[in-house]
Parts: structure tokens; sequence; C-alpha cells
């Protein structure tokens, strides 16, 4: 899908909201995970929850980046620091996988020992 | 510059076959041998799953990858392999609780067990012969013809390409898997150190990153967004892409025997973290050099293009660490490879542990020399052919899987002659003999998407039986 550059803007807000909404999922995520470990309240059924979160979430950046959000065909503004804006947001994208992994490590409810 | 390369290159070897004398076993079981002690520390199997996964291909690979089509690399690769890295998590865990039932092997043979069909082993055994050789030939190719540029009056690229593959047999068939895991960490480390030395290089003769993109928006601006100058990164090679390497610690054998024989499932959680944020720390230097030449040298050849960057445009000690970093690179991901096939053989092989792996032996002997002679015939689009391997391997993923997670796959034996039918389908298509797509479907994608829906209907039917039964 082709997308103009008039239209683009609605389309970075988009991205915005929702990069701003999975750094909190995953802000959300890690906080739980440090105040349940610490309130003795990290059983099983948190961790299955916790765990099925991270893999939605995983899911949901997967077709967020696979789609024009991330991949507009021909459009590379607006830029971060020169980067052009699929690099960048591609980087932004890689790095919250590799946070959702580290949580996911943590609340994956088999890995105990 | 050859003779510090020499002096470098000596010492390497030197230090490796240090590795192959201490670890080597007298013991020739599949245990010791082929499977390294099956107990392997988080450092260490970190460090060797990575050092097998980011080889030439991440070296030489992805620079050209980058001038050639782009930024859309970093989704190509970064993104999968990130995405990789989390699914080690979940699927990996799987597979280490399902190998556990039984002594692990090899793929194959853990097929032919969950299947109860030797049948499905070979067709196991056959996916990854296919395609895993044709990778290691590449990776050897590909570091030969670097050599020869940068020596073309010393030796021919054929006889480069057979030091390489003599230094890598005899040095796997001393120490076994344990001496390839310490190379590998050799080179991981050589890997890193080289690929930053060169990426800040360029980076530095940008004077930063703004300017880096503001130069080659002047060259090309195409290659600033996707699908990039040729029109490669569209939609459904980078899902297919996607799928090819979310598969590959399933569905390459070296990858999987290496989540299988860690020491525990906490060892598996850190490496699956230190493999994603090692990969970015890996690929983020090869974009600068990828910049670097499709601004100064975007009409070069692949091996001119290198051997400008790497070679011409370094110093002489910077060259020769670089070109090291190459050859350990594709020593350490090659032999991983060979020696996973030797493992694949081992594990179809029934009969008494020690004469198994003296077969499992003279079969990675005769790999080595097979993949030899294919990198002496193969083309130079490294990634592209890499690609083709991922994809093809891929194709055992359903089959796979069903043995992961179905517990009744032996009544499933569809499964395994349609993963044949389907390697065979891919081949044609390659070979130019089947349509590359249908109807505008990539061939690989297609097949890949008709297995995973014969797999998931398989097991739903069955388990109605079952349940009515």
């Amino acid at each position: 899908m082709d997308i103009k550059i008039g239209q683009f803007n609605i389309l970075s807000g988009i991205l915005s909201v929702l990069i701003f909404t999975l750094l909190s999922c995953v802000l959300i995520l890690y906080l739980s995970d440090y105040f349940m470990k610490n309130s003795q309240k990290f059983n099983s059924g948190n961790k299955l929850k916790l765990w099925t979160i991270c893999r939605i979430l995983v899911f949901l950046i997967i077709i967020i980046t696979l789609s024009p959000i991330i991949i507009p065909i021909g459009i590379y503004k607006p830029s971060l620091w020169g980067i052009p804006y699929t690099l960048w947001t591609g980087i932004v994208v890689t790095v919250l996988i590799v946070l959702l992994t580290v949580i996911g490590a943590k609340v994956h409810p088999g890995i105990t020992k | 510059m050859l003779t510090m390369l020499l002096t470098i290159g000596l010492v390497y070897i030197a230090i490796l076959f240090f590795f192959a004398h201490r670890v080597r076993s007298t013991s020739k079981t599949t245990k010791q041998y082929l499977l390294g002690g099956a107990d392997i520390g988080a450092v260490l199997g970190f460090f060797t799953i990575a050092a097998t996964l980011f080889s030439t291909f991440s070296l030489l690979g992805m620079p050209d990858f980058f001038r050639i089509h782009g930024v859309g690399a970093w989704i190509f690769l970064m993104f999968s392999h990130c995405v990789m890295a989390f699914s080690i998590l979940w699927f990996g865990f799987e597979l280490r609780k399902k190998a556990r039932e039984r002594e692990w092997q090899g793929m194959s043979g853990f097929l032919a067990y969950n299947f109860r069909s030797r049948f499905a082993g070979i067709v196991g055994f056959i996916g990854v012969f296919v395609f895993l050789l044709p990778y290691i030939a590449i990776q050897i190719r590909g570091v030969a013809i670097f050599l020869h540029a940068t020596f073309p009056e010393v030796i021919p690229m054929s006889a480069w390409a057979t030091i390489l593959v003599l230094v890598m047999v005899i040095y796997s068939e001393v120490g076994g898997l344990k001496a390839i895991m310490y190379s590998d960490v050799l080179q991981g480390i050589l890997l890193l150190v080289a690929i930053w030395i060169i990426g800040y290089n360029c980076l530095h003769h940008f004077g930063g990153i703004r300017a880096m993109f503001e130069e080659v928006e002047k060259v090309n601006e195409a290659l600033l967004s996707v699908p990039g100058p040729k029109g490669l990164f569209n939609f459904q090679f980078l899902l297919g892409s996607l799928i090819a390497i979310l598969m590959m610690p399933y569905t390459q054998p070296q990858i999987s025997t290496r989540l299988v024989i860690l020491k525990d499932d906490k060892t598996l959680r850190k490496m699956a973290i230190g493999l994603g944020a090692f990969g970015i720390v890996i690929i983020l230097p090869t974009v600068f050099m990828g910049m670097y030449g499709a601004s100064l040298y975007p009409d070069a050849s692949t091996s001119e293009f290198l051997h400008k960057t790497y070679i011409s445009d370094q110093t002489e000690i910077i060259g020769s660490i670089v070109m090291l970093g190459i050859i350990a690179a594709a020593i350490s991901t090659s032999d991983s490879q060979l020696f996973a096939l030797g493992g694949e053989l081992r594990s179809i092989l029934t009969g008494a542990d020690e004469k198994m792996v003296g077969y499992a032996r003279i079969g990675i002997l005769i790999f080595a020399l097979s993949s030899l002679l294919l990198a002496l015939l193969s083309s130079d689009e490294l990634v592209l052919l890499a690609r083709t391997s991922f994809a093809g391997t891929a194709l055992l993923a359903p089959l796979i899987f069903t043995a992961i997670y179905y517990k009744r796959a032996y009544a499933l034996r569809i499964i395994p002659i349609a993963t044949l039918l389907s390697i065979i389908a891919l081949i044609f298509s390659l070979l130019g003999i089947f349509p590359h797509d249908f109807m505008n479907i990539r061939m690989d994608l297609l097949l890949f998407l008709l297995l995973a829906v014969l797999a998931v209907l398989s097991v739903v039917i069955d388990t109605r039986k079952t349940e009515k039964g």
C-alpha cells in the first residue's frame, strides 16, 4: 500500500500513540514484576498472565512493524537525528522486542530453575 | 600486509588447536563428542549460539545488503532476529521439555522417535542437508573470494577455500563440539571488535550520523526507505524472512542442538536475552559500513566494495584484524554446521554408539568435501543464498512443531510425506522448473503456509477422532 505524504501526519500520530502505549505496557509489566516479586505475590497464575501479555505485545509489534506504519513505501521522513524513518522506528521496535524478552524471561511460568 | 595476516592467523590457529587439544575427549560417544558433554553454561551457550548465527553473513553480507538495498535490511534481519530471540523463551523451552523425554542425539532422531517413523527422521535429515550445505558453501566462498581479491597474486580462490575447509575439518574432528564452542567464544569477541572498528571508521568518515544519511540521500534516496532501489523489501519478502529466521532455532540443527544441551532453563533464559542484545550491537555498525559503501562505492562489485572498505581504506593492522575476524567467523559457523550435519546423520543411525559416531565423523568429512565443491561453483549473492537456506529449512518447522506439541504425532504420517514433497517443490522452484511464485505469493511462503495449515488440520482431525474413539 502506497502512502502519500499528506496522509502521513495522521499515521505518524497513530505511530506515536502506539509506541507510547507499548512503552507504557513495558514499563507497567516491569514495575508489576518488581512489585509482585517484592510482595511475594508472584505466583504461577500471575506469571502466566504476564507471559501471555508479553506474547500478545510481541505479536502486536510484529503486525505494526510489517504494516505501512513502520515500512511506508518510499517515505523516509520524519527522520530522527538524521536517521531515516524506517530505520529509527525499526530500531525502536527492535529494542522493544529485546525489552519484552527481558520481561518474558522473568515471567515465563515454566522457567523456574 | 600478507606477512602480518599470516602472523596473526597462525597465532589464531595455534589458539584453536590448543583449545581442541585441551577439551579433546578420549571418549568418542555421542554425548561427549557430538554434544560437548550436554552441560553448557550461560556464557559458553550465548557465545556459541551468537557466533553460529552471526557469521560471514553479518560481516560480509549485511554491509553489502545495506549498500545495495538500503535501510529496510534492518527490518529484514535485525527485527526478525530479535523476534527469534524472544521465541527461544517460548518454543525453545517447549523443545527442551520434549527433548528430555529421551536422550537427545539430533533433530532427525527426535523426529524419527516422535513420529515412530525412520522416514520422518530421513526427511528431517534431507531438509537440513539440502539447504544447509549451500549455506556452508557460500560462507567458504565468501571468505575465499575476499582473500583472493586482497591477495590476487598469492594463490587462486580455490586454494584459499581448500585451506579453510582443511583447517575446520582437522580442528573439529580432533576436538569435537566442545572445541568448536570455545572457538565460537574467540570468534564472537573478534567479530565484535572487528565490526566496530570498521563501523566507527566508516561513521567517522562522514563526521556523524546526520551527515552520513544526508550524503546517502544525495547519491540515492531510495536507499533510505523500503522497498529499496531494487524493490526487494516488499511485505512478502519481509514476512517470509521473518518466518524463516524465526524458525531457525528449531529447523537448523546447529542451533537446536545447542538449545537442548544448555545446562538448564535458566541458562536458556539468559542466553535468549543476550542473543537479542548482542544482535543489535553486531548489526548496528554494518549500517554505517553499508552507507559508507553506498556513498563512496555505489557501483562497485561486492568484492571490490568489501576490499576497499575493509582493507584499502584501513591501516594495515586494522585490515589484518578484520580479515582474521572474517576468517574466524567463516570457520566458526561452517564447522558448527558441518558438525551439526554429522550429528543429524548420527541421530538416524542405529547401532553401537561409538561405531555410529565413527560413521558420523566420516560423514562430516564427506559433507566438508561436498561443501568445498559447492563453494567453487556457487554464486556471490551471500545474503540471498543464506535466506534461501533459512527459507528451505523453515519448511521443516510444521513437522518439528507437530513433534514438539502433539503427543500423537505418530498418527500423522502425512506430514513427513508432505514436507518431503514441499522440499522437492521448493528445489524445483529455485532451479526454475516450477514458478517462483503462485498467484503472486512467493513459493517458499506458500509452501510453508500450506504445510502449517496441513499440520493444524491433521492435529484437529486426529484429536476429534481420538475423542470419538
